[in-house]
C-alpha cells in the first residue's frame, strides 16, 4: 500500500537531492581599514572574536589538519553545526545549524552567493578545498568584507575565500595528490601567475574511485562485514580566473565547469543488495566582478550566469519501460550592486545594495515550467561608539519574488515579499582585555523553491516562506600571556521557527504534498576554546568545541510527538582537537562525538540512532626544497576507533581506513 | 586569571551530556490470546516491525520480530499469513523492499527460514500472499506469482502476471491476481490474471476498472475489488464479479468513496472518505449500501485499514498517525462500539489473531 508514496518519496528525494552546483566566482577583496582592536583580535583566526555574531575561521592549516578534502568535511568542526553525511565519496552532504536546515545556510564563494532555486540545497561535497585561503561560518550577518545583497537573506552564512581571487606576490603552484584506503582518489593541481597589475589562475581537481566500503550493520544479524557498492564516481572540476588589481579598482573574471558521473549507493537494505541508480550532473557558471575603493567608498557591482544540469537514472524500476530517466536544467542570471560609505568622523558605516535573479528550471517532473524574477535588496548601517567599545550593526533585507508558472495548461503568476531585520550589538567593557559581550536578533525566511512549488503531484502552489526567529547572546575572550594564546567563545541561542515546509502525505498515503506545517523551539549553548602554547621547538594548539541543543516539536499541542526532541538533532555534540608542531613534523588528533539522536519525530526506542565517535589521527611532514617549493606528506587514520555509525539511517558509514596525501606547494 | 581560564578549558574537554536513552522494548512471556500486527515502516527506513497486543495484560509490545530473532525484519514488509503444517503453526511473510519471504514459527515467532526472491539481482519484490493448502502464492511487485512449497520453504515456480500485482485470492482452484499497474502511473493497469491452481497454467484475463488492489472474495464466490481510480479524475470504486459463472466479467459498480474494505458475516464493511465513517453493505443479493455512518472514525488523523476478527466478530481500525508516528489500533464490537485501543508501529498492514 505504501508503494505509490514510494515512488513520490523517491522522485521527491532526487528531486530535492539531485540537483547540486559547484560554481566559482571571483570576488574582489580588498584590505578595508579595520580598527586596531578588530585585527589584534584574531590572534588564531579559529573564531572571529570581535564580530557582532558568532563567526568561525577555518584556516588552511587547520583544514589540513582535519583531513578534509571537501567543504562538508571542514564544517562539521564548527560548534553548532550538523552535518547530515551520506557517506561515501559521492555522498551528498548538507548542513543543519542550531536545528535551522540547510536552507537557511547560503553558501558563498569568493563574495558571490551560490544561488539554487530548484531546491535551495548546496551539497558541500561538491566544493574542494585545494586553493582555500579560509573558510568563514557565521550566523546572524556575513562578516566578510567583499559581499552582495544576496548575503544577507538567510539565516547563516558559509564563505569559502579562494586563493585564486586575489594577486599572488609571484607564481604560485599547488599540486596534491590523496589516497584514501575507502576507494576514493583525488588528484589537484593550482596554479597562479601574476603580471604586472594583472593576474590569471586555474585549479581542477579530479575525484575517482569504486568507493566502494566495508562496515558492519547489525540490525541485519549479521556478523560479517558487509561492502558498500554501487558507489563509483568520476568526477572533474575546473576553475579559472584572470583579474586586475589596481589602486582603486578590482576586476575579476572567473569561469567554472564541473562534470559528475556517479552511480548511487542509496540506502543500505537489509536482506537487498541490489542498488543500480546513476546520477550525472554538468555545470557551468561564468562570473564577473568590479570593485571600487577610494575615498570611503566602496562599491561592488557583479553579473553572473550559471547552468545545471542533473540527470538521474534508476534501471531497476518496475513500470512498463522498466526504469525511470529524469532530467533538470536550471538556469539562473544575477547582477547587482553594492554600495558601501564610511564616515570616519562619526565611526560609521552605511551600505545599500540590490541583486536581481531570473531563474528557470526545464524538467518533465515539473511541468508547471517554472520562472523566477526576484530582487534581493539590503539597507544597512554600522555604528561604533565609546572609542570603539561599542559597535552597533543593523540592517533590513528584502526578498521580492514573482513566480511565472503554467498551471492547468494556462500562464499563472504568485508573487512573495518578505522584509528581515537584523539588530546587533557587540560591547568591550575593559580598555585592555579582549573581551566582549554581544547580541544579535534575526529574522529570516526561507522562500519556497521550485521543488516546493512546482513539483509534479507533490509541489504545493499555496505554500508561505518559512519563517524563523533567532537569538543570540554571548561573550568572547582573547588573551596572550607570553608563550600562551586563548580564545573563548560561549553563546546561547534561542530560535523559534514556524511555517516550516515539510513533505506529509495531505488526502491519503498516495498524495503526498509540501505543507507548511511545524513549528518548533531551539535553545541551546555553543561553547569553543582554543589554547595555543609555543615553545622554541613545540608548539601545541588544542581546541575543543561543545554544543548542547533542545529542539522541541510545538506543532500540535496534544500530538503524540509534542515536546520531542526533532529528529537528526543530538542534544549534544563536542569535539576535540590537538596539534603538536614540532621541527617539520605535524601531529594531528582531531576527535567528534555526537550524541544520540531519532530518526523520527517520535522519540522511541524504534527510531533512536545510537552516539557515536569518529576519532582521526595523522602525522604531516614537511620538506624545504629549491626554488621556494615545499612538498608534504600526510598520512592519517580515519575512524581510528573503527566505529560503526550511521548520521542518516539506512546510510552506514566506513569503518576505519587511511589517507595517504602528497602535497607539492609554491 | 590564566589558571582559572585553564581550568574552564580542562572542564570543556572533560564534558559530557547526560543521555537518557529509550529503553530496549521487553518481549512478552507468549504469543497466545491476542493480536499480532505486522507494521510496513518506512521505505529505505529498515523499520518493518511486528507488535503483539496481549489481550489478556491489555498491553502492547513493540518490535518482537526484532527481539525474537536479533535481526530486524527488513524494509516494507506488506502481508503476512498464518497457515498450518503438520499440526504446527506458522507465519509468512511478505517483505517488499527487502525482497525476502520470512517464515516464522507463530507459537515463538522465531524465524525458521528467509526465502530471497529475486530474479537474478533484480527484487521481485513480494507484496501479497494467499495460502491453499500447503502452497502459499504470492504475488510479487514485478509482476511475477511465486509459488512457494510450505513444507520444503522453496519457490518451485515463477508465473507471469501483469503489471505491480497488489491483491492476490482464490476460489476453489482458481488462483486471481489483480494487476494495479500503480508503478506506471497514469497508464495503469486494468486486468486480473486467473490461473488455474491444479493443471498450474494461466487461464486468461478479466478487464477492470483501472488501479486495483484489494479482493476479497466470498463462500458464494462474489469476488469484490476495489479501484483506487487515478487520484484525479477516476474515482475509486468497489466492484464485483461472479467467479462461479464460465464468463467472469464485473457485474456492478458501487462508486463509493472507499478507501479499504473486509467482508464478515454477509456484511462487506468499507471506510467511506467523504463521511470518515465504517459503513456497511449487506451482501444479500441486492447488495445495497446501507445509509449512514456504522462506526465514526473522524477522529482519525490518518485512517490506515480495517480488519475483523473471524472469530469474534470484533472491528479493527488502524490509525497511522500521520505515517511517521507509532500507530494506534482501535477495536470495537460487531455492533460498532468502542471496546479498546492499543498502540503498534509505523503504518500496520495486517493482523493475525491468535487464540
Amino acid at each position: 500500500m505504501l508503494r505509490m508514496l514510494h515512488i513520490k518519496y523517491r522522485l521527491l528525494l532526487w528531486g530535492i537531492l539531485c540537483f547540486f552546483s559547484v560554481i566559482a566566482q571571483p570576488q574582489g577583496k580588498i584590505l578595508d581599514t579595520i580598527p586596531i582592536i578588530y585585527r589584534s583580535d584574531d590572534v588564531l583566526k579559529i573564531s572571529t572574536l570581535a564580530s557582532t555574531v558568532p563567526a568561525f575561521v577555518l584556516t588552511p592549516d587547520r583544514i589540513k589538519d582535519l583531513g578534509a578534502l571537501d567543504l562538508g568535511d571542514a564544517i562539521e568542526y564548527v560548534p553548532g553545526v550538523q552535518l547530515k553525511d551520506y557517506g561515501g565519496i559521492g555522498g551528498i552532504k548538507t548542513v543543519s545549524y542550531r536545528s535551522l536546515n540547510a536552507n537557511h545556510t547560503t553558501i558563498i564563494q569568493d563574495g558571490n552567493v551560490i544561488p539554487n532555486t530548484q531546491n535551495g540545497v548546496i551539497n558541500l561535497s561538491s566544493f574542494s578545498l585545494i586553493g582555500a585561503k579560509s573558510i568563514v561560518f557565521s550566523t546572524g550577518e556575513n562578516v566578510e568584507e567583499q559581499t552582495t545583497a544576496s548575503a544577507y537573506l538567510q539565516a547563516n552564512s558559509i564563505s569559502l575565500n579562494s586563493r585564486l581571487n586575489s594577486k599572488p606576490r609571484k607564481l604560485a603552484m599547488n599540486l596534491y595528490s590523496t589516497v584514501n584506503t575507502v576507494n576514493a582518489y583525488e588528484h589537484g593541481a593550482l596554479f597562479q601567475v601574476p603580471l604586472k597589475r594583472f593576474f590569471v589562475g586555474a585549479e581542477g581537481v579530479y575525484r575517482h574511485g569504486s568507493g566502494e566500503y566495508d562496515f558492519r550493520y547489525p540490525i541485519a544479524g549479521l556478523d560479517e562485514v558487509q561492502r558498500r557498492q554501487n558507489a563509483a564516481l568520476s568526477e572533474y572540476r575546473l576553475r579559472a580566473t584572470t583579474g586586475f588589481q589596481g589602486n582603486k579598482h578590482k576586476i575579476t573574471l572567473s569561469g567554472a565547469y564541473r562534470n559528475n558521473a556517479q552511480e548511487l549507493p542509496g540506502a543500505v537494505v537489509l536482506y537487498n543488495p541490489s542498488n543500480d541508480q546513476e546520477l550525472w550532473n554538468e555545470d557551468l557558471a561564468i562570473r564577473a566582478n568590479h570593485l571600487f575603493k577610494a575615498n570611503n567608498w566602496k562599491v561592488h557591482t557583479h553579473a553572473s550566469f550559471q547552468e545545471n544540469y542533473t540527470r538521474y537514472y534508476d534501471p531497476g524500476f518496475l513500470n512498463v519501460e522498466g526504469f525511470i530517466d529524469n532530467e533538470y536544467k536550471q538556469k539562473i542570471s544575477v547582477g547587482g550592486f553594492l554600495i558601501n560609505r564610511v564616515i570616519p568622523k562619526s565611526r560609521t558605516e552605511v551600505f545599500l545594495g540590490g541583486d536581481l535573479l531570473n531563474a528557470e528550471l526545464e524538467s518533465s517532473e515539473l511541468s508547471a515550467k517554472p520562472n523566477r524574477f526576484q530582487l534581493n535588496s539590503v539597507l544597512g548601517f554600522g555604528q561604533r561608539l565609546f572609542k570603539h567599545h561599542l559597535h552597533l550593526k543593523g540592517n533590513v533585507s528584502a526578498q521580492m519574488i514573482e513566480d511565472d508558472f503554467v498551471r492547468n495548461d494556462l500562464p499563472d503568476q504568485q508573487s512573495y515579499i518578505r522584509f528581515s531585520p537584523f539588530v546587533s550589538v557587540s560591547y568591550l567593557p575593559f580598555k585592555s582585555e579582549r573581551f566582549r559581550v554581544r547580541a544579535f536578533y534575526k529574522r529570516t525566511f526561507r522562500m519556497p523553491t521550485f521543488n516546493d512549488l512546482y513539483y509534479n503531484f507533490i509541489g504545493n502552489y499555496e505554500l508561505d516562506p518559512e519563517e524563523a526567529n533567532l537569538f543570540n547572546v554571548g561573550l568572547t575572550f582573547g588573551k596572550k600571556w607570553g608563550r600562551m594564546t586563548v580564545e573563548l567563545s560561549a553563546d546561547t541561542y534561542y530560535n523559534k521557527v514556524w511555517n516550516k515546509i515539510v513533505a506529509i502525505p495531505t488526502k491519503d498515503i498516495f498524495n503526498w504534498s509540501m505543507q507548511n506545517i511545524g513549528l518548533s523551539d531551539a535553545k541551546g549553548v555553543d561553547l569553543a576554546a582554543l589554547i595555543q602554547l609555543k615553545f622554541e621547538k613545540v608548539q601545541f594548539i588544542l581546541n575543543t568545541s561543545q554544543s548542547f541543543n533542545q529542539t522541541l516539536d510545538k506543532t500540535k499541542p496534544n500530538g503524540v510527538t509534542y515536546n520531542h526532541q526533532l529528529p537528526y538533532t543530538p542534544t549534544y555534540s563536542g569535539n576535540y582537537g590537538v596539534a603538536v608542531i614540532w621541527k617539520k613534523f605535524r601531529f594531528t588528533s582531531n576527535l567528534l562525538h555526537n550524541g544520540s539522536r531519532y530518526s523520527l519525530n517520535e522519540n522511541i526506542y524504534a527510531n533512536y540512532l545510537p552516539d557515536f565517535t569518529d576519532w582521526n589521527v595523522g602525522l604531516a611532514r614537511s620538506f624545504e626544497l629549491k626554488k621556494d617549493f615545499k612538498a608534504a606528506v600526510d598520512f592519517k587514520v580515519m575512524n581510528l576507533l573503527n566505529v560503526n555509525y550511521e548520521i542518516v539511517r539506512s546510510f552506514p558509514m566506513p569503518g576505519r581506513y587511511y589517507q595517504l596525501t602528497l602535497r607539492l606547494e609554491r | 586569571m590564566k589558571n582559572y581560564l585553564i581550568g574552564i578549558f580542562i572542564a570543556l574537554f572533560c564534558l559530557t551530556a547526560c543521555k537518557k536513552d529509550p529503553p530496549k522494548p521487553p518481549a512478552p512471556d507468549a504469543y497466545s490470546n491476542g493480536v499480532l500486527v505486522l507494521n510496513e515502516g518506512l521505505f529505505q527506513q529498515n523499520n518493518s516491525s511486528i507488535s503483539w497486543y496481549s489481550k489478556g495484560e491489555s498491553k502492547s509490545f513493540q518490535q518482537v520480530f526484532l527481539t525474537e530473532n536479533e535481526r530486524g525484519l527488513g524494509d516494507t514488509a506488506n502481508d503476512f499469513e498464518l497457515y498450518e503444517i503438520n499440526g504446527k503453526k506458522y507465519i509468512i511473510v511478505a517483505v517488499d523492499v527487502s525482497s525476502q519471504l520470512e517464515i516464522i514459527e507463530a507459537a515463538t515467532l522465531k524465524s525458521v527460514a528467509q526465502i530471497p526472491v529475486f530474479d537474478g539481482t533484480e527484487a521481485r519484490e513480494p507484496r501479497e500472499i494467499v495460502v491453499v493448502g500447503q502452497v502459499a502464492c504470492v504475488a510479487n511487485f514485478d509482476g511475477s506469482v511465486a509459488i512457494v512449497d510450505l513444507v520444503n520453504n522453496q519457490i518451485t515456480a515463477y508465473w507471469e502476471a501483469g503489471l505491480n500485482p497488489d491483491g492476490i485470492a482464490h476460489y476453489g482452484n482458481d488462483l486471481f491476481v489483480v494487476n494495479s499497474g500503480g508503478l506506471n502511473s497514469p497508464d495503469y493497469d486494468s486486468t486480473l490474471s486467473v490461473f488455474d491452481l491444479e493443471t498450474q497454467s494461466f487461464k486468461g484475463n478479466i478487464t477492470t476498472a483501472i488501479n486495483c488492489s484489494q479482493v476479497q472474495i466470498t463462500e458464494e464466490g462474489q469476488l469484490y475489488l476495489l479501484s483506487r481510480g487515478n487520484y484525479s479524475d477516476v474515482d475509486p470504486s468497489l466492484q464485483r464479479l461472479d467467479v462461479t459463472k464460465e464468463a467472469i466479467e464485473v457485474e456492478q459498480v458501487f462508486d463509493l468513496p472507499i478507501s479499504s474494505f473486509e467482508i464478515h458475516n454477509n456484511w462487506l464493511y468499507y471506510h467511506n472518505t467523504d463521511l470518515k465513517a465504517i459503513c456497511r453493505i449487506n451482501l444479500d443479493g441486492e447488495d445495497m449500501p446501507e445509509a449512514g455512518a456504522f462506526i465514526d472514525v473522524s477522529e482519525f488523523e490518518t485512517f490506515y485499514g480495517i480488519q475483523i476478527d473471524p472469530l469474534t466478530g470484533d472491528i479493527y481500525c488502524f490509525d497511522a498517525r500521520g505515517y511517521v508516528n507509532s500507530a494506534i489500533v482501535k477495536c470495537y464490537s460487531k455492533e460498532g462500539n468502542f471496546k479498546y485501543e492499543f498502540t503498534a508501529a509505523l503504518n500496520p498492514a495486517k493482523l493475525i489473531f491468535l487464540p
